[in-house]
């Protein structure tokens, strides 16, 4: 069995230098690190990387590279290329005899994190999000998956499949020299994809749009300039939040808010 | 043009999720500002909706690829404009499907969406946050993964829209469940908790922490401490929220006992919502508290974990089945 994992290229945050040098994302390395876990309790036969990005992501590739992954595929689509278009150039670079995809959580600039699903509509496989850990259940595949409050599943994992890694820290990968200067030297290939007409256009950047806060509601009972002053607050200014007495039925009050956000409902 | 709106969210007995509850906002103010007509594909199981719908589905499923290829179905008419999901795992990866099949654009996190010169804008954060992009969608329908964070102003949901049709999604098999598990207050991550009961100087020691170990189980969140509490040994390090603690932003903090010193403030001052009890009424954390209760840590939080058990118990007896005891 083999397996791909995607990567991809930021600018290194933490770099003096400017312009920053570009080095492979903290969600690619993530995914890179569960790949090399699976790797070995899947008895993987090789494991490649797949990136699709411009050339200058090619020093950051090398170094991925360098972290014992078997090779190494560049696509280039350019720049227009949208989360459908990736995710079919991608499809299209990916070697026969793969069974699993490895792909990071949403990407770092704006999140949109829709890639992993994309990918295995176009190849036709299962799709398994908030992957935390493969590893072997009764002698088969099984994936641990991270749910929403603090919920943790254990699935069967159904090959072929995509596995989206977690979001968290990234881990610390370190190649070893002859990796390091064999992946300096090593020539990556290069698939060229032409896309479809543009889905999307970019109309224009704008100042980030505020975040909203929970509205706060007004009380039934105080008068309307009062409901008015607590509605236009709306909990942005949490200075005028209301001052809630312990005589007063505190605890009804308290259940109230956290029933009016859901968290006193069944299954809680 | 199109003059219709499909919503997608997904079914249950506990009501909408909050990020299908921002979908269905969003779609309910887009298909007025135009318009258009609502549709509804829910998956699993009926849920109630608020206002008025033109069509809805049922599906018997919450597999993405049966929603993405029923979605694919009901906008085959190409009268669509644009499909509406929430930014749940569901909803992404029903999203991501949905616009491979159709090979129409996809956007997550949007925050607006308008139509400008007959042509659909969509506004997402970019840079990492700190700036929005707006897209210009080429082709329709746009699918559009709405951002949990949209102010949602809703009326209360009446019922579920009659459903059009009943769909019997066997079309895929899902994965396979092994094992499933719930992590106690205490070992779940204060960062990925959407409810953290968090406690300082004022809840008075370990068994005070033992409270609010007990309120956080009841809203399935997780515990969270300050410096002085951590420094005091009445809970571990890993609890620690603040400037040397852990960073965090759930959707309800309850602050016991905290005076709000400013390197505690600054680990949990997102949060959507903050709730803050102690005993000093011009404490700090007031100031940045939603609600503030002027009273003892220790008389207030038995008295809301009873008020929780009381609110459960009579919603589970006007559930309970006429005649179910034969």
């Amino acid at each position: 069995m083999n397996a791909v994992v995607l990567l991809r290229a930021v600018p290194d945050q933490e770099a003096l230098t400017d312009p920053r040098p570009l080095v492979a994302d903290g969600p690619s390395l993530t995914a890179l690190g569960l790949a090399r876990s699976s790797q070995r309790i899947l008895a993987a036969v090789e494991l490649r990387g797949l990136s699709l990005g411009p050339a200058e992501w090619e020093p950051a590739l090398r170094e991925a590279l360098a972290l014992d992954l078997d090779g190494l595929v560049r696509v280039d689509a350019g720049p227009e290329a949208d989360v459908v278009e990736t995710a079919r150039a991608l499809a299209a670079a990916i070697p026969d005899g793969t069974s699993l995809v490895f792909a990071g959580s949403s990407a770092t600039d704006h999140g949109s994190g829709l890639l992993p699903a994309a990918l295995a509509q176009v190849l036709g496989w299962s799709y398994v999000g908030s992957v935390t850990a493969v590893e072997l259940h009764d002698g088969l595949p099984a994936v641990r998956v991270r749910g929403d409050a603090g919920v943790r599943r254990l699935l069967r994992l159904t090959l072929p499949a995509v596995l989206e890694a977690a979001s968290g820290p990234a881990p610390s990968l370190y190649p070893r020299l002859a990796k390091k200067l064999a992946a300096r030297k090593a020539v990556i290939p290069v698939m060229q994809h032409s896309a479809d007409e543009p889905r999307l256009r970019i109309d224009g950047y704008g100042p980030a749009r505020p975040v909203t806060r929970t509205l706060f509601r007004p009380s039934a009972t105080a008068r309307p300039a009062e409901r008015m002053r607590q509605l236009m607050s709306g909990g942005m200014a949490r200075r005028t939040g209301q001052t809630i007495a312990a005589e007063s039925g505190v605890a009804q009050q308290l259940a109230d808010l956290l029933e009016a956000q859901g968290f006193i409902g069944e299954g809680k | 043009m199109p003059a219709r709106v499909l919503v997608i969210v997904e079914g249950g007995p506990s009501g909408l999720d909050r990020r299908d509850n921002a979908a269905v906002s969003m779609a309910r103010r887009f298909a007025v500002e135009t318009g258009a007509e609502l549709d509804a594909l829910v998956s699993g199981a009926t849920v109630a909706l608020p206002g008025t719908w033109s069509r809805a589905w049922l599906l018997a499923a919450t597999d993405a690829r049966a929603i993405a290829a029923e979605a694919a179905a009901i906008t085959a008419s190409g009268e669509h404009m644009a499909v509406f999901t929430g930014e749940t795992p569901l909803g992404r990866e029903a999203g991501g499907r949905l616009a491979v099949r159709l090979g129409c654009p996809v956007v997550a996190g949007v925050q607006a969406v308008r139509m400008q010169s007959a042509a659909l804008h969509l506004t997402r954060p970019a840079v990492a946050g700190t700036r929005s992009a707006t897209l210009v969608a080429l082709k329709l329908p746009a699918i559009v993964v709405v951002s949990a964070d949209i102010a949602v102003g809703e009326p209360a949901p009446s019922a579920m829209p009659e459903p059009s049709a009943l769909v019997p999604a066997h079309l895929f098999d899902p994965p396979e469940l092994l094992a499933e598990t719930r992590l106690s207050p205490w070992e779940m991550d204060v960062a990925e908790a959407e409810v953290v009961v968090a406690g300082g100087r004022g809840v008075g020691g370990p068994e005070g922490f033992e409270l609010l170990g007990t309120l956080a189980q009841r809203l399935g969140g997780a515990v969270g401490a300050t410096r002085v509490a951590v420094d005091l040994g009445w809970v571990s390090r890993d609890r620690q929220v603040g400037l040397t603690g852990r960073t965090v932003s759930p959707r309800f903090y309850l602050a016991c006992g905290i005076s709000g010193a400013i390197h505690h403030a600054l680990g949990m001052r997102s949060s959507g919502f903050i709730a803050a009890i102690n005993t000093d009424a011009r404490c700090a954390i007031f100031s940045i508290a939603n609600a503030s209760v002027v009273g003892d840590v220790r008389e207030v939080v038995p008295a809301l974990i009873a008020e929780i058990d009381r609110r459960r118990a009579l919603a589970a007896t006007e559930r309970e089945p006429v005649g179910s005891a034969r």
